[in-house]
């Protein structure tokens, strides 16, 4: 009674709720579990470093950096090594030039003092021209003579020109200001130059100790070999120098000459590149025993590092970076062979560094950050996925309950297709059910008629159908094409047949099938 | 609203709570870790540096430097870097280039050495911290109030001291005493102006033509002279030719003109080292490029004994003395730079580091404390080059006074222009001298060349 009361107020909210079937509720849910799946395979994904990997876009940072500086380096030192051998071809030519009837040897230097001192008045113009057109703080030439062979040192003491810059930073090519660190100071005073601080009058062949023998015996070709870095006597500053031996027309080796890299003029051409993983520094530095050499090479600027010029750094090679050791810290790191020449065959290299300290932190920053999203987006791709299964379960549950308790417009609010066509299937059985289970007393009266139409010829079946029409005797017999006598005898043998007595009682057998929906037991089409 | 809805509502909304729960969990558990592992790893803030002391050689404050980044600067995280290190005219040029942002210029560098003037020219300085901000009243009560003084500008101490050096003469004993044994000459002759250019004119005529004296700054020869003479040497923006200057000029004409006077350019140490001059006045800061040996033409070398010795004076002239010391200037930057800055310039001055700083470099100390022990810091000074600089200082600071130089944005062209000038001017007078003209005649030309060069 309560469905029925209901019955209006249900099939108004069924005509306003669009109802999903299941098969769409099924593709929802799916979607949701799907795209949790996805998470977690992201998930471990990230936490195996195969998305999104740190190492990956360190490494890239690393990459860019040292191609850019490999191919900085390589173009200045270059440079550096084009303006050495062009120097040595100039001092050849001068120092030929001063060469004549007196001298005709390059020992034929030695205790000529004002010999020297117009050989390195000449040879002035050509070094001062390569200071100042060759981007280098200095710039030397040494020549194998000295001034006093009775001196106690006088064969690692020999004669020349070292020309340096003062105020070197990045903008010397502005405002250069030479300054004589070895040689004549007449020399120095005739060109309007300072002494250096710590000027001396000749130079000390240990200087360039690795050089100068093999240079000084003719071995052909002689490259231009760069010497570890070294602490310029008595000062501040590190340099390198390059060497190219000085020979006359006819190989004869006159002397060595060269240009200077300073380190702190390196620092501030290779600035420090500020990067989320730290700051990245270059180096350029030779490799001896597995380990970076920085105490022999050069640093660039250290900004935000503890990194020291003085240090030897051990490397391992790893998947994509390599790993520093030092006393300053442990870096990161990338390196690639240059092609300048140093002593005892040294590679020499380019590498970036970046403290792992400060990187692993971030790495671990990120990791966490990016396990975070992805499981916060699993957990709710999860909670959706089971709100929805409850969301859309309950209503079949609601169903199957409606069903089950017999009620006939339900209580679900939200309806499935599937269920309610299955509900109207049930319904419509049901109600076959409810038909088929006829009081037993009419049944057999139902049946036992039946059994009695198979006795009937075909034109008292015909008769009993158009009765069941409604038709008048009358009607039957012209339907029929047959007299009315004829439609009458057929009448009484079907009552007699059928054992009813009047019409009025055939009918109420009719009417009685069509009730139970089972006319056509009796009255075939 | 069904049962088994109510139920289930129920049922999830406990679930959600416990899921909520969960999540929150995790997430505490995360940040947690995350918090763990991210401690700050201290990366040091590089504070860059031009600085003065030491120029070409191995700097004493190079190497204080390299102490406090092992030490305080690595517990801070701070690293000094050093960037340069040149002349304070260099640094003044740099200084001014980059302030006034010209191309090519290099970048100002957190710390760098300026004097007053060198502030004063620039186009704007309130890019520099007021050290006010840094250092409370009882902090600036250790140091020298005078020397705080010099760096006060308008009102803002912009240029702090961290050492200051005064004006000194140095002579190189051995070529002194041999010239002394055969001559007669005394050390106390050059205790007035008069009597060393007498003694230099003697040496150039024992020497065969070799000169005696040469002064680093010929501009602080006449303007201390000419003060000390009683008359102001500056009358405005324009030099005072008056009396005084006469004296001082003709005092070294006589002798310049003769040759016994080193006029070419560069600073006093160059001969000394080369054995062309006997005795030089230079900032006692100079005493670290002087070397114990000098090394002739010929490359031998000889082991000398160069000794300190207050100025000589005018005679009838007060004892007056340059003072001299640049300070400190720190670039604006962040709070953590700015801290950082002045954190080493504390620790520079405190009286230990400072002490070592001072004696390493031929410096005077800046705080009070530091004043009290210097004697027992300088005895302690193994080379008697110091030990002879520090007594010269000890008997400058009882016998004179201090002159400071003005503060004014044309000082430094002036003195530029001044000091090239008088040594070419001089130069030329010497070479038209041993060319046979006369020498009074010289004298005049070259004071009228001054004056007119100086005019322009």
């Amino acid at each position: 009674m309560e469905d029925n009361r209901n019955q209006p107020n249900l099939r108004l909210l069924l005509s306003r709720r669009q109802s999903l079937t299941l098969r769409q509720r099924m593709m929802i849910y799916l979607i949701f579990m799907i795209l949790a799946s996805i998470g977690l395979v992201t998930l471990f994904s990230i936490v195996g470093g195969i998305v999104w990997s740190d190492e990956r876009q360190l490494t890239q940072v690393l990459e860019n950096q040292l191609d850019r500086n490999y191919q900085k380096m390589e173009k200045e030192m270059e440079g550096y090594v084009g303006y050495s051998f062009n120097l040595s071809k100039q001092l050849s030519h001068t120092i030929e030039l001063q060469m004549g009837e007196e001298v005709k040897r390059i020992e034929d230097f030695n205790d000529s003092p004002q010999k020297l001192l117009e050989l390195q008045q000449n040879m002035f113009n050509d070094l001062n021209t390569a200071i100042l057109s060759g981007g280098s703080n200095g710039v030397y030439a040494i020549i194998d003579a000295t001034v006093n062979t009775d001196l106690e040192n006088a064969t690692n003491s020999r004669s020349g020109l070292y020309l340096r810059l003062v105020n070197i930073n990045s903008n010397v090519a502005i405002v250069p200001q030479t300054i004589l660190f070895r040689g004549n100071p007449l020399v120095a005073r005739e060109n309007g130059l300072e002494l250096h601080n710590r000027w001396d009058l000749e130079f000390h062949v240990d200087l360039v100790p690795d050089f100068w023998e093999p240079a000084s015996k003719n071995v052909e070709p002689f490259e231009c070999i760069w010497t570890d870095k070294m602490q310029l006597t008595d000062t501040w500053e590190d340099v390198i120098l390059s060497c190219v031996p000085i020979r006359n027309g006819s190989g004869e080796f006159l002397g060595i000459c060269g240009m200077e890299l300073n380190e702190i003029h390196f620092s501030s051409d290779y600035d420090a590149l500020n990067s989320d993983y730290g700051s990245i520094v270059t180096v350029m530095a030779p490799v001896e025993d597995g380990k970076l050499h920085l105490d022999q090479g050069m640093l660039g600027n250290p900004d935000g590092t503890w990194l020291k010029g003085s240090e030897i750094l051990e490397f391992q090679y790893g998947k994509k970076l390599l790993t520093y050791r030092s006393d300053s810290g442990n870096f990161f790191g990338l390196q690639k062979k240059l092609s300048i020449r140093g002593s005892g065959e040294k590679e020499w290299m380019a590498a970036v560094l970046v403290p792992m300290d400060r990187s692993l932190q971030l790495m671990r920053k990120n990791l966490i950050i990016r396990i975070l999203a992805v499981a916060t987006f699993v957990i709710c791709m999860l909670l959706l996925a089971l709100y929805l299964s409850r969301k859309f379960v309950q209503p079949i549950l609601n169903s199957f309950d409606d069903i089950k308790e017999d009620r006939q417009e339900g209580t679900a609010e939200i309806r499935i297709a599937e269920i309610e066509e299955l509900k109207e299937f049930i319904k419509s059985k049901n109600q076959k059910q409810e038909i088929s289970e006829l009081p037993k007393n009419i049944e057999d009266l139902l049946s036992g008629f039946q059994k009695r139409t198979i006795t009937l010829t075909p034109a008292e079946r015909s008769l009993l159908k158009y009765y069941s029409k409604d038709y008048s005797l009358e009607e039957i017999a012209e339907a029929m094409f047959i007299s009315i006598g004829t439609a009458k005898k057929h009448n009484t043998n079907m009552n007699r047949k059928l054992e009813i007595s009047s019409r009025s009682q055939l009918m109420v057998y009719i009417d009685l099938f069509r009730r139970c929906d089972r006319l056509e037991d009796i009255i075939e089409d | 609203m069904g049962k088994n809805d109510r139920h289930w509502k129920k049922t999830f909304l406990r679930g959600k709570n416990e899921g909520q729960k969960w999540f929150s969990l995790m997430i505490a558990v995360l940040l947690i870790l995350s918090g763990c592992q991210g401690r700050k790893v201290k990366e040091p803030v590089t504070i860059t540096i031009w600085h003065v002391y030491g120029g070409q050689t191995d700097s004493p404050l190079n190497t204080l430097i390299e102490e406090f980044n092992e030490s305080v600067g690595k517990e801070e995280g701070i690293r000094i870097q050093v960037s340069g290190v040149s002349n304070t005219n260099n640094i003044h040029d740099a200084v001014l280039r980059a302030a006034n942002k010209e191309p090519g210029a290099s970048e100002l560098p957190d710390l760098f050495i300026a004097y007053p003037k060198t502030v004063l020219a620039m186009p704007d300085t309130s890019i520099l911290v007021d050290y006010n901000d840094y250092f409370s009243p009882d902090e600036l009560r250790g140091y020298v109030r005078e020397f705080l003084k010099e760096g006060e500008i308008e009102e803002r101490l912009l240029v702090f001291p961290v050492a200051k050096s005064t004006e000194i003469m140095f002579v190189n004993k051995t070529l002194f005493d041999r010239f002394s044994k055969e001559t007669g000459a005394k050390l106390e002759d050059l205790s007035t102006w008069q009597g060393l250019f007498q003694l230099a004119e003697r040496y150039f005529e024992w020497s065969g033509g070799k000169t005696f004296f040469v002064h680093d700054y010929w501009f602080n020869y006449f303007q201390v002279g000419v003060t000390s003479l009683g008359q102001n040497f500056f009358e405005g923006d324009r030099l005072n030719y008056g009396e005084a200057f006469q004296t001082a000029f003709d005092t070294l004409a006589e002798a310049a003109v003769n040759g016994a006077v080193w006029m070419q350019e560069g600073y006093a140490t160059e001969p000394l080292r080369t054995g062309d001059a006997v005795v030089s006045v230079a900032s006692s800061a100079s005493v670290l490029y002087y070397e114990d040996q000098i090394t002739y033409a010929d490359n031998h070398s000889e082991p000398i004994e160069l000794i300190a010795m207050p100025v000589p004076n005018f005679e009838n002239g007060q004892k007056l003395v340059m003072q001299r010391g640049a300070g400190f200037c720190i670039l604006k930057s962040t709070p953590e730079r700015e801290t950082a800055a002045v954190t080493f310039l504390k620790w520079l001055t405190k009286p230990e580091n400072n002490l070592r700083f001072v004696t390493a470099t031929g410096y005077m100390p800046v705080t009070y404390e530091a004043f009290e022990l210097l004697p027992a810091s300088i005895e302690k000074l193994e080379d008697s080059k110091y030990q002879s600089l520090y007594n010269a200082f000890r008997e400058t600071q009882e016998q004179y006074h201090f002159y400071t130089a003005p503060q004014a944005d044309w000082y430094l062209k002036k003195e530029t222009s001044f000091e090239t000038n008088v040594r070419l001017i001089f130069r030329e007078a010497a070479g038209k001298y041993k060319e046979g003209m006369d020498p009074d005649r010289l004298k005049e030309d070259a004071l009228k060349n001054l004056m007119d060069v100086m005019a322009k």
